[in-house]
């Protein structure tokens, strides 16, 4: 494949005035709308994570929400109750760490079931992280009220550095972590990692017949979207500075699917499509959540009906039939 | 420990039970027969509890004429949700199914909450007053649970392996081509059985609601530990839900009467996760969808 080939020039241009458009972006926005746009760029850190679980693995999870919960927590737990750790070289990590240990955990019942009871199992697990952190047994979690203050992350390199994210320094750091994890997700899906598990999505018996491990990848995959969905709840919880056991409501999880199937769930422009089509939609539609909850669902009705492939892969579609056009 | 407060947890756990077996062998027929999970089927409660407040509170009729009407009606409501939703999404794949009943159902428990207001509602019916059997006592709404939860789970069984309809449902799920085969009408099976589903929530939902609160999250709680109680019984195993429901619904009355009482909603997710440990595909869980 040619490396300066026409197609590729257009699509890492883009991409290249992408990242500059979210880069310099704050400087012409108050704060209401940064905080629209930080939003819209956490999502895009989540949206990544389940588009791949479920647009490329198959494995149709429905309690993803929970990672973004054990990420939160994880932070809360470091910056607050047991030391004083706000430095997010830190914390990071130790979110993955924790949200990837809880995902190994569950990968050993999960990963036995046939797809529909793997959704509902994953479904169960949520409920159960939900009352169990709500009623808190174990007197960790903070119970009902939650975990407050999370103090606002700081970067430290002992000796060489120290600085504090101040609230346009969030904005940053959401920035960052949203490019970092696309790229992830573009060098995931284009290695043979990527290739493995969605040939294990469209046949599982050829797979195998191909010498593809299946629980070897489902599990690694599972573990690593967890991982991610975690990192995005570590800024989660620095952002709002406070951690509750709502983050755990199944409901949710609704948002997520809308976001991701909006976008298209199997493609990279999807990860940016859907949260920014929610974003603007939720902005337009500050009505009660009754309605804001009824309108989302038929909005996620009516793309699961009509565009399977999500509102990206609609386009992407047209496109193609517009250059065949042209072609002949 | 006094034997009359252990039995009035034993009951209260039977009363939760029942309200769960209503609502999770419903579900587990739907998933056993169509392979949809329905994430609409809380609805059916609530819209349940809510018909029978209408019937009985605001019309004014008596219970026993309130009662079958209720299910009638969700039998109906059961048919429109097959045609309207299902039927054209049946062939679409569990995700398509699963997303699109997720959504049918937050756009009607949302409407309702729309409409009618988030207002706490109770209903009385003749039976809401308490009755003393020997050391006991009890709303005689509690007692009347365990003779129709008997009646209705005979009934079914019954109409499962003795009628032609029943013979037709168990044989659809599990071989779908020689059932075509052999000439049954498929819409007819499953329609019927989304019908049949949805009018014993209706049921659950005219014995268990009066004893408790009406609000439009009502069948929320329920329906979460219906989707457990699937999950533990085996998938679309009746037997399995039947009794992984009194199971659940008794091992969480018991222990939160004696030990801890705010912990009652954890206790049945617990149980549900030691079982996946051991076995991750459900009691009675084997690779055949359907099963009694």
């Amino acid at each position: 494949m040619n490396i300066l080939s026409r197609k590729r020039i257009i699509s890492v241009s883009g991409w290249i005035l992408y990242a500059i458009i979210i880069f310099i972006a704050p400087i012409f926005l108050g704060d209401y709308l940064r905080h629209t746009m930080i939003m819209f760029l956490f999502y895009i850190s989540f949206v990544v994570s389940y588009s791949i679980l479920v647009g490329h693995a198959g494995m149709f999870s429905l309690g993803q929400q929970m990672f973004i919960g054990f990420g939160a927590y994880a932070t809360a737990f470091l910056t607050t109750q047991y030391t004083n750790i706000t430095n997010i070289l830190i914390t990071i990590p130790m979110a993955a760490i924790f949200g990837g240990f809880l995902a190994y955990l569950m990968s050993f019942i999960l990963l036995k079931l046939p797809p529909r009871p793997f959704s509902m199992v994953t479904l169960a697990f949520n409920f159960f992280i939900r009352q169990f952190w709500n009623l808190d047994p174990l007197k960790f979690t903070g119970g009902a009220l939650g975990i407050k203050p999370i103090y606002p992350p700081t970067i430290e390199i002992p000796g060489l550095l120290y600085i504090e994210i101040g609230r346009l320094g969030m904005y940053y750091q959401a920035a960052i972590m949203s490019i970092l994890m696309l790229i992830f997700y573009h060098l995931l899906t284009t290695s043979r990692f990527g290739v493995a598990i969605r040939a294990i999505k469209e046949n599982e018996i050829l797979a195998e017949n191909m010498g593809i491990n299946i629980i070897w990848y489902k599990r690694r995959t599972w573990i690593i979207c967890g991982a991610l969905a975690a990192i995005a709840g570590n800024f989660y919880g620095y952002y709002l500075g406070v951690i509750t056991p709502y983050v755990f409501l199944w409901y949710r999880n609704t948002y997520l699917l809308t976001m991701a199937y909006l976008g298209g769930i199997t493609m990279i422009e999807g990860c940016i499509l859907g949260p920014f089509i929610y974003v603007v939609l939720a902005e337009f539609m500050r009505v009660t959540e009754e309605f804001r909850i009824v309108i989302f669902s038929a909005i996620l009705l009516i793309t699961i009906l009509f565009f399977p492939e999500g509102i990206g892969g609609k386009v992407k579609d047209i496109y193609k039939k517009i250059r065949s056009k042209g072609d002949l | 420990m006094d034997p009359s407060i252990f039995f009035q947890h034993l009951l209260n756990g039977v009363t939760l039970g029942s309200l769960y077996a209503f609502i999770a062998v419903g579900l587990t027929i739907i998933y056993g027969i169509t392979r949809i999970i329905n994430f609409a089927h809380g609805r059916f409660y609530m819209l349940g509890a809510y018909i029978t407040y209408i019937f009985l509170q605001i019309i004014g009729l008596h219970y026993f004429i309130a009662l079958p009407l209720t299910i009638l009606t969700l039998f109906i409501i059961g048919y429109l949700f097959d045609v309207i939703v299902l039927r054209k999404i049946r062939e679409r794949g569990y995700v398509v199914t699963t997303v699109i009943t997720l959504c049918v159902g937050l756009i009607i428990g949302n409407l309702v909450k729309a409409i009618w207001g988030r207002i706490d509602l109770m209903m009385h019916t003749f039976l809401t007053k308490s009755v003393t059997i020997g050391p006991i006592t009890t709303y005689a709404q509690r007692l009347f649970s365990i003779p129709v939860i008997l009646v209705t789970f005979w009934i079914l069984h019954y109409f499962l392996f003795n009628t032609k309809t029943g013979n037709a449902m168990r044989a659809y799920s599990q071989n779908q081509e020689l059932c075509i085969a052999v000439g049954v009408d498929t819409n007819r099976i499953l329609t019927f059985s989304i019908a049949l589903s949805a009018s014993l929530a209706g049921l659950g939902a005219a014995v268990i609601a009066p004893l408790f609160r009406i609000f439009p999250d009502v069948g929320g709680l329920p329906i979460n530990k219906a989707y457990v109680i699937i999950c533990m019984g085996g998938f679309g195993n009746v037997k399995g839900a039947l009794l992984c429901a009194f199971i659940i619904g008794i091992t969480e009355s018991v222990l939160a009467g004696y030990f801890f009482p705010s912990y009652r909603d954890l206790f049945g997710f617990a149980l549900a996760i030691i079982v996946f440990l051991i076995r991750p595909q459900g009691i009675f869980g084997t690779k055949v969808g359907f099963e009694w």
